[in-house]
């Protein structure tokens, strides 16, 4: 195997960072010991209180996120049930960090406070027109107005209303529902609750610790975490209840809340989003060739995504592990996205359907996934293996050489893509980079712009065969699936997908101040023998999902 | 007439909207936007100096077709730019900027992007992998339009309008890093892509707008008004609690708030306030049917049709004085969409790396579309007996000029319009010296009086003697 220098140095610096667990080196991985710290006692827990980690445990500040376009939607149908479920794309786009939707730097303009005005009065008038069974009242009208906008609020702001916003808005109803009717006095508390700031914004401000510069969530912010993280939407009555009985101030009172969570509808809906955001298939339909994949529309895409986001959740949700995640031979099809994955289903509904195991299975090789990382025409290796380096071992490719690259000029005209890559990888200077990511994406060739199976391109049969260099798992492969199973088990792609994870619930990138939160996730993860369900566990109990630093 | 009757094309068979009357055709066989009376004459004879940016992206294909031949004031444009030869007298074309980014490090596009107007480096987080720091680029300073937005906009009622076609990359990720308008550091504008948005903050409310009641944007002002109130209370009371970062995020809310605020009317009246636009006749609205052509990702398809529909309301609003600042984003950095309407399925991105011919078509079609079509409606509107074009000072730029080999130098910019009279235009000027892009944008602050030398932190050789500035 050939390395260049910058890239064994690379790979070097990449491990010493991330991988240290499979390394067996040096950080000692500490769980904060529920028992002795906190919950039951009533002390609330402390960070990291031994080993390597307590000097490691300054944590970057959390941001305040915004609610994205999902969460809106979703806290819409939770607060006010599925007659006022809404789409919510007409409010401003989301900000992405890390690969996951999260509004925590971006801020709101003049132009994006009509669309949520927009919104906010649609939700209003939907809640109206259904108000008799949202809101059954009988004679005493305010004050079943007082206790179900107090319920309501508490659980769209995570916390009770202060008693001057209470009287505030009561003011309001009653100004309006005098001058109008009642209905129209909630029509106007809806209209601004959904525009109200601590119903768009969760800001973490937090509260000392034992240990300085680390800042230990309040028990609202925490639920607000919890509920967002695992449900993306607002809290429920229960969650705020265990917080505001001091439960959530350990790790067992945190891990009972997320079983009770996990078990709702409401995680299986996350989980479909989470796969769709790690494996960037949003809902935009890739634009293809019409003559070419005639079927290959919007409704095609969405059951494509459908189909994919149900069949991470059901692996998770069946307690299954990484490795089924990445390999298991099954997916959910319709009608529509049968033609793509070559399947006979009738159904106008998702089910669950087989797929050849020696073709297809598990995520990276569902049709959304190579759509995406496809092309207008042929499939598109690099993208592909970059994509798989980034997103599922979590590495960079190597600097390019310093110097200019020189053009690549060669007739490729009745070349397969693996002939023109072989041509473009003559020149050492595009070597370096592309023979780490190539070879991988050259494993999908198999799969064309939308996701379809060929055995043959330009009238060849398709070779997918390659090597796998510079991981926990280097070896030879001859075609996707092979190349799925080789690394279901690596230490690198656990430690990858345990970030991503942690990414999607903190709203930021990890960073040095989470290695240590990391490691004992990650630690924990292994212990479970991969099982989603514990990673879940691992990161909503993890120390950087309950803390926060205190330095911007 | 419903949008079946429009002639919509396929994925092979391009349409060209090239032509105006094409153009109007297409809108269900009546004009869009009637016609505005401009300014007062008595008012023109004053009329403000508006900035209009135009900004391509991803380098402007072949080399050999973008220059002119010939020099100074007797030149021929490049076949890239055909479109601009009729508006030659109004044009400054510069043989080339020096850009600040030029290499093969990856994510290189938004970078460049972002540092496109501003003439600063661009940031993005430490940590993650090349997918997640290029999603999250962002400028470390305000953007040329915003600073003179700030200078001249703060007495109209829209300090700018920053509006996109195809703005958005059409990929996973991020649909903000590949913004060029910024207000500051990580505070980018995102281009508005659907102009249906913009009309209703424009003209909705409107006196003399065709535009129906329901239309209105403040149905109920006093509803607005208590709204706004609680609204605010709640806005400060955060404000009190979080770090700085965040605080500035707040700010910006209540800076919305603010303009939503002077759109209400007097305290007691309960309809929305009418704007007045005085001589000024509201544009009407684009018909409702064809709404969905002017969403986000239509600009495959209906590109040449947005991009002057935009045009048409940026320039009614300059009429009207409702803005003097204008942007309009053709296209994005990287951009993973195809251009379908000229009949061509690769994205941008592969056109501009591996079908140079193809990317230079592209570009002249923007061009065409975009930069002369404006150019075009500058000349036709008259302002107290002079075309438009006088009042204003434009420029099309690009992050890069060989997008292939993602070369921030040279980097293409063309300025237009008179600016009031301090531009010298007609003119193929062909540096003796290199000069930085941070020298151009540094010359267009000073054209609307910014007392500067320096604009961004990029190095500058100061402003440019040729924009007379």
């Amino acid at each position: 195997m050939k390395l260049f220098p910058f890239c064994k140095d690379q790979f070097v610096r990449f491990v010493g960072v991330s991988a240290i667990g499979w390394l067996g080196a040096a950080c000692q991985a500490v769980q904060p010991d529920a028992k002795a710290n906190g919950g039951e006692s009533g002390t609330p827990d402390e960070p990291a209180t031994t080993g390597e980690c307590r000097a490691d445990a300054n944590f970057s500040r959390s941001p305040m996120r915004r609610i994205t376009r999902e969460e809106f939607a979703n806290a819409v149908e939770d607060l006010f049930g599925p007659a006022a479920r809404v789409t919510a794309d007409v409010l401003p786009p989301d900000e992405v960090s890390g690969g996951y939707a999260n509004n925590a730097v971006i801020r709101l303009q003049a132009i994006d406070l009509d669309k949520f005005q927009g919104m906010a009065r649609q939700v209003a008038e939907k809640v109206k027109a259904n108000l008799s069974t949202v809101l059954p009242c009988g004679k005493d009208l305010e004050g079943c107005v007082l206790k179900y906008w107090q319920d309501l609020s508490r659980k769209a702001l995570s916390r009770p209303l202060m008693d001057e916003e209470r009287d505030s808005f009561m003011a309001m109803y009653r100004q309006k529902a005098a001058a109008t009717n009642h209905e129209e006095g909630v029509r106007l508390l809806v209209e601004t609750l959904m525009q109200y700031p601590a119903f768009l914004y969760r800001p973490i401000v937090g509260e000392k610790t034992s240990q300085q510069g680390v800042l230990r969530l309040t028990p609202s912010e925490l639920a607000a975490r919890l509920s967002f993280f695992l449900w993306s939407s607002v809290p429920d009555k229960e969650l705020l209840d265990a917080a505001d009985a001091g439960e959530l101030s350990g790790i067992a009172g945190v891990t009972k809340q997320t079983h009770r969570m996990m078990d709702s509808e409401k995680f299986s809906r996350t989980l479909r989003s989470f796969a769709l955001q790690w494996f960037a298939v949003d809902e935009n339909t890739p634009i293809r060739n019409a003559e070419e994949f005639p079927d290959f529309n919007q409704e095609t895409w969405n059951s494509l995504r459908g189909g994919m986001g149900k069949f991470f959740a059901q692996v998770v949700l069946d307690g299954g592990d990484l490795a089924q995640v990445l390999t298991a031979p099954y997916t959910f099809a319709d009608k529509r996205s049968a033609k793509v994955l070559g399947l006979d289903v009738q159904s106008e509904d998702l089910v669950r359907v087989d797929t050849k195991g020696n073709e297809r299975g598990g995520m990276m090789t569902q049709p959304a996934v190579m759509a995406k990382l496809g092309n207008t025409e042929v499939s598109r290796p690099i993208k592909r293996g970059l994509f798989v380096r980034n997103r599922l071992f979590c590495q960079d490719p190597p600097p390019p050489p310093p110097e200019g690259v020189p053009p690549f000029e060669a007739d490729t005209t009745n070349m397969t893509v693996r002939q023109m890559l072989e041509a473009h990888r003559s020149n050492p200077s595009c070597a370096g980079c592309h023979e780490f990511f190539d070879p991988l994406g050259l494993a999908f060739s198999n799969f064309d712009g939308v996701g379809k199976y060929h055995v043959t391109e330009k009238g060849q049969q398709i070779d997918a065969s390659g090597k796998l260099t510079e991981t926990d798992v280097d070896g030879s492969f001859s075609s996707a699936m092979e190349f799925m199973t080789m690394i279901k088990d690596s230490q690198l792609v656990k430690d990858c997908v345990s970030r991503q994870v942690v990414r999607f619930a903190i709203g930021r990138l990890d960073d040095d101040g989470d290695k240590c939160s990391l490691e004992s996730t990650l630690a924990q993860f292994d212990k479970a023998a991969s099982s989603m369900e514990e990673l879940f566990i691992a990161v909503a109990t993890s120390n950087s999902f309950r803390f926060t630093g205190d330095v911007e | 007439m419903s949008h079946k009757h429009m002639s919509r094309p396929s994925v092979r068979g391009a349409v060209d909207f090239s032509s105006r009357r094409t153009f109007l055709k297409a809108m269900s066989g009546g004009a869009t936007l009637a016609p505005f009376i401009p300014l007062l004459e008595a008012q023109a004879a004053t009329a403000p100096t508006r900035l209009i940016v135009v900004t391509g992206h991803n380098g402007w294909g072949e080399a050999s077709k973008w220059y002119p031949t010939g020099s100074g004031t007797n030149f021929s444009m490049g076949s890239t730019c055909n479109s601009l030869e009729p508006y030659k007298k109004d044009i400054i074309f510069f043989k080339d900027f020096e850009g600040r980014y030029a290499s093969d490090e990856a994510g290189v596009h938004p970078m460049a992007s972002a540092n496109l107007l501003t003439g600063s480096p661009a940031t993005r987080p430490a940590g993650g992998t090349i997918f997640e720091r290029q999603n999250a680029t962002r400028a470390t300073s305000l953007s040329i339009d915003q600073y003179v937005a700030k200078l001249i906009g703060k007495g109209t009622p829209h300090e700018s309008l920053v509006m996109g076609c195809g703005a958005e990359p059409f990929s996973a990720g991020d649909h903000i890093g590949g913004s060029v308008s910024y207000r500051g550091a990580s505070d980018p504008i995102l281009a508005e892509p659907d102009v249906f948005v913009v009309f209703k903050r424009l003209f909705a409310n409107a006196s003399n707008a065709v535009a129906a009641p329901t239309d209105r944007v403040n149905l109920r002002a006093g509803d607005d008004r208590s709204i706004l109130d609680a609204v605010s209370k709640n806005l400060g009371w955060l404000n009190g609690r979080v770090g700085t970062a965040d605080k500035r995020r707040l700010e910006s809310h209540l800076d919305g708030l603010r303009e939503m605020e002077k759109r209400l009317p007097p305290l007691g009246k309960d309809v929305g306030a009418p704007v007045e636009l005085g001589q000024c006749v509201a544009p009407k609205m684009p018909p409702a049917n064809d709404a969905t052509m002017f969403q986000t990702r239509q600009a495959a398809r209906f590109m040449p049709l947005i991009v002057q529909t935009q045009i048409d309301m940026m320039l009614a609003a300059m009429a009207c004085d409702q803005t003097r600042v204008g942007l309009l984003q053709i296209g994005v950095t990287t951009g993973l969409w195809p251009p379908l309407f000229m009949g061509l399925n690769k994205t941008l991105h592969d056109l501009s790396h591996n079908f140079n011919a193809d990317m230079s078509r592209f570009t002249q079609r923007c061009l065409k579309e975009g930069f002369a079509y404006l150019l075009g409606r500058l000349n036709e509107l008259q302002e107290g007996g002079a075309p438009m074009m006088r009042n204003v000072a434009a420029f099309w730029t690009n992050e890069f000029g060989d997008g292939d080999a993602h070369q921030g130098s040279p980097m293409p910019i063309i300025a237009a319009g008179q600016a009031g009279g301090k531009w010298k235009t007609g003119r193929y000027v062909v540096f003796n010296s290199k000069r930085r892009h941070s020298d151009f944008l540094v010359s267009v602050a000073r054209t609307f009086g910014g007392d500067i030398t320096k604009f961004g932190t990029d190095p500058t050789g100061g402003p440019l003697p040729e924009l007379g500035v």
